[in-house]
């Protein structure tokens, strides 16, 4: 069961709004700052505190992208934080409700 | 001759400068993140490890030699401000700038007399407070800072008042309580 989160920010509907707009796609860490427009540090407290709360999982690349490379890891919403995170959107965004739904992520997303 | 170095070396040392300084820029990226994920886990060593991996696989992901240092850098920037101020959870980009500088100039001032520090945190506050929606939070700033033994303040939007007891110890082993105050 998903908790509720207790602050929400701007930053932290961006974050959420990233991975609404990636359709189930999952994300990466770099994909996530560029979608939210948001600095690093900022993506990564909102993500933790996101896991945290049962909104987001998380999960290691098996193979890195490159020969001698870091592996990237991924992040997805869980249904219940799929559904959460739509509900939270739609109040506080309402403008930009339907933009949501029709966008794709530029970049980003591996696919399982 | 001063002329042919100003006109002929200078451009070329300074290009040269610059583009070892960008070949080093992901290396120094790496390096970034790599202290940033020690001090961001604290005493976890395994999600420190994490971290450190994941944030490095983004460094690779940024495109450009020197977003890369200025990621790398912001991930820095971020973990110091998120943990030398523990209580301070806010996601502003502000707010994790004005950490970062007010703890380095806890950390870097300590050999300046208590009433330029005294100052530097006066002009910290200051300016913290005339960002809408921040005022209380530029009063937490200063509790608990050790350079003062005691901060009295009266803060609103329209006017502040601030008195300043300075901790400077004395051979004695005394301390100096001379009041600084300002009103605004």
């Amino acid at each position: 069961m998903a908790d509720e989160p207790t602050r929400i920010t701007a930053p932290f509907l961006d974050v959420v709004e990233a991975f609404i707009n990636a359709a189930g796609d999952e994300l990466h860490g770099w994909a996530i700052i560029k979608a939210s427009g948001r600095g690093g540090p900022t993506v990564y407290k909102i993500l933790e505190r996101l896991t945290e709360m049962g909104w987001v999982t998380a999960r290691w690349d098996a193979e890195p992208a490159a020969l001698n490379k870091p592996r990237r890891r991924y992040y997805k919403l869980t249904g219940d934080g799929a559904r959460r995170a739509r509900q939270l959107l739609s109040e506080r965004r309402p403008a930009n409700g339907n933009v949501v739904r029709g966008l794709r992520p530029a970049f980003g997303g591996g696919s399982r | 001759m001063t002329q042919f170095w100003i006109v002929i070396g200078l451009p070329i040392i300074l290009s040269l400068l610059v583009n070892e300084l960008s070949d080093l820029s992901p290396w120094l990226a790496r390096r970034f993140v790599a202290r940033a994920a020690i001090i961001w886990a604290r005493d976890d060593a395994a999600r420190s490890d994490e971290l450190r991996a994941e944030w490095g696989a983004i460094i690779e992901d940024a495109p450009g030699k020197i977003t890369k240092l200025v990621v790398g850098l912001r991930f820095l920037v971020g973990a110091v401000a998120r943990n030398r101020v523990l209580w301070f959870t806010g996601d502003s980009a502000f707010w994790t700038v004005l950490d970062f500088c007010f703890w380095l100039g806890r950390t870097s001032t300590n050999r300046l007399p208590a009433r330029h520090r005294v100052r530097l945190v006066k002009w910290i506050l200051w300016t913290a407070l005339r960002v809408p929606g921040h005022g209380v939070e530029a009063c937490g700033l200063l509790l608990g800072n050790p350079d003062f033994d005691a901060l009295r303040i009266d803060a609103s939007r329209e006017k502040i008042v601030m008195s300043f007891v300075p901790r400077t110890e004395r051979p004695t082993g005394q301390l100096d309580t001379g009041d600084d105050h300002c009103s605004d």
